[in-house]
């Protein structure tokens, strides 16, 4: 492991044709971290989550994990999970997280045997009494309340033993009561796990909760004439103490914003 | 006028035959029904995946066989594809084979719609696990979309399965053609084709019933809640 940060961005900018999303974004993050990333809808913070999983590439710019560039495509040191869609509706709890473990089949054994396959299956197990759903394991998503099947989706990112855990808005459907309970399986994972956190989430209080560090992404420049021209930006990179109420006066007004912002995110 | 269904149906020879009609109607529709399948599931892969070449034949194919009366591919895989591969086989072979490229090209396009119809958010996490896209697609994609389709596809059956009466045109003697054969001897029509229609509709209804039973043992987690 290297002494530098685990993940660093220089210079980051990402466009579509002529419409720049982010720009200018530079960032390192040290090992362990909480980050947790709000701003305005389509400002580029699911964009970043993504680059930083390999599902999509900067356009200009690099991106670092331990000092080396990003691979090329997703790998098992980062996990990720998003707001819907994240687990299988057509298979069990428990088939779900054996596919999740196909990437480590398709490419070590081609086919788990024997004890490898016992071992995959205490494997499972552990991961399933430790997110709670060792009750639901022969049960399909369909059967799981809406906290159930997120912590079925937390599950599936963590078999892959990831060191970086990239999560979009992965409460933003939950009911708060629900939240808090998941907010609390979170943090318990980040500990025992070790793992740098980037998250993603329209909800400012959980932000200033969850975070270690908060980084905002507002775009701030503008040109009237071309408003695709500029992307979004890093404005805010603060560190957070776990005893922080709430936001700072400074970001206040934002955090009115985004509290009640919906919809996608880009 | 009086009719004289007992008088009909009392010789075992016509029952004979229109059970012997029905089994094979039910045979080539089933055979046909499950080799269309397969070749309907390389079909549209082959264009979902947007194989060169392939897809574009494949596609080419769908319009043709669609685009064509059963009858006429019928006519032309008995007697004209015959005189040009010099193969010589017995009517039902000629028969499944038309009604197995007639069947994979209708599902061909409603599987398309299936494997289109999953939404990219599950591709994305597959993909998010380091999944193979060969992988994702046999074990994501595809059982999805055949129980997303699994009801047009059910439709489908039931409707091709009521058009195989055509094969009696080619001497197959199927339930169509054991009908024609006895009202051809007895000249009571509307006792044949009522006996025919009846018999038509208890088996298009237990197809049904099979294949619902099929879809809810297969297709558990489509029908828990």
């Amino acid at each position: 492991m290297s002494a530098g940060p685990k993940i660093s961005a220089r210079n980051v900018a990402k466009t579509y044709g002529d419409m720049t999303v982010l720009e200018r974004l530079n960032l390192d993050v040290e090992e362990g971290a909480f980050c947790t990333i709000v701003g305005a809808s389509g400002c580029g913070k699911s964009t970043f989550l993504r680059m930083l999983l390999s599902q999509e590439t900067p356009s200009r710019g690099r991106i670092e994990l331990d000092g080396a560039p990003l691979p090329g495509e997703p790998t098992s040191d980062r996990g990720i999970v998003f707001q819907k869609y994240s687990v299988f509706p057509h298979l069990t709890v428990e088939d779900n997280l054996i596919l999740a473990r196909e990437f480590e089949r398709s490419r070590l054994f081609g086919r788990s045997f024997g004890s490898s396959r016992k071992a995959a299956r205490a494997e499972i197990d552990d991961t399933l009494e430790k997110i709670g759903l060792g009750s639901a394991r022969l049960k399909y998503p369909a059967q799981l309340s809406g906290g159930m099947q997120q912590r079925l989706a937390i599950a599936q990112a963590l078999l892959k033993r990831p060191k970086v855990l990239l999560l979009d808005e992965p409460f933003g459907a939950l009911d708060p009561g629900i939240r808090a309970d998941m907010h609390d399986l979170l943090l318990g994972l980040w500990e025992e796990l070790q793992m740098t956190v980037f998250m993603v989430t329209h909800d400012i209080r959980e932000a200033f909760k969850l975070g270690t560090r908060i980084l905002v992404f507002d775009k701030i420049r503008h040109d009237p004439q071309a408003p695709d021209a500029y992307g979004a930006t890093i404005t805010y990179d603060l560190p957070l103490t776990r005893k922080d109420a709430g936001p700072p006066p400074e970001l206040a007004g934002l955090a009115m914003n985004a509290d009640t912002s919906t919809g996608a995110s880009a | 006028m009086e009719f004289r269904f007992f008088e009909i149906y009392r010789s075992s020879e016509y029952l004979l035959l229109l059970a012997k009609g029905a089994g094979v109607s039910a045979s080539l529709a089933i055979g046909g029904g499950l080799v269309g399948f397969l070749l309907a599931t390389l079909l549209a892969v082959s264009r979902y995946a947007e194989v060169p070449v392939l897809g574009r034949i494949s596609a080419a194919y769908v319009e043709f066989i669609r685009n064509t009366p059963l009858i006429v591919q019928l006519f032309f895989v008995a007697f004209g594809l015959p005189l040009l591969l010099g193969y010589s086989w017995p009517f039902w072979a000629h028969a499944l084979l038309a009604l197995t490229l007639n069947f994979s090209a209708y599902f061909a396009e409603i599987l398309r719609a299936g494997f289109s119809s999953i939404p990219s958010g599950q591709l994305e996490a597959g993909a998010a696990l380091g999944i193979r896209k060969a992988t994702i697609f046999r074990k994501v994609v595809f059982p999805q979309a055949v129980a997303a389709m699994y009801p047009s596809l059910n439709s489908q059956f039931i409707f091709l399965f009521l058009t195989t009466g055509v094969i009696a045109e080619i001497g197959v003697t199927d339930l169509t053609h054991a009908g024609l054969y006895i009202d051809s001897r007895t000249f009571r029509s509307f006792e044949v084709f009522t006996a025919l229609t009846v018999i038509y509709i208890v088996m298009a209804l237990s197809f049904k019933a099979v294949l619902n039973a099929i879809y809810r043992s297969a297709f558990k987690w489509r029908t828990v809640r």
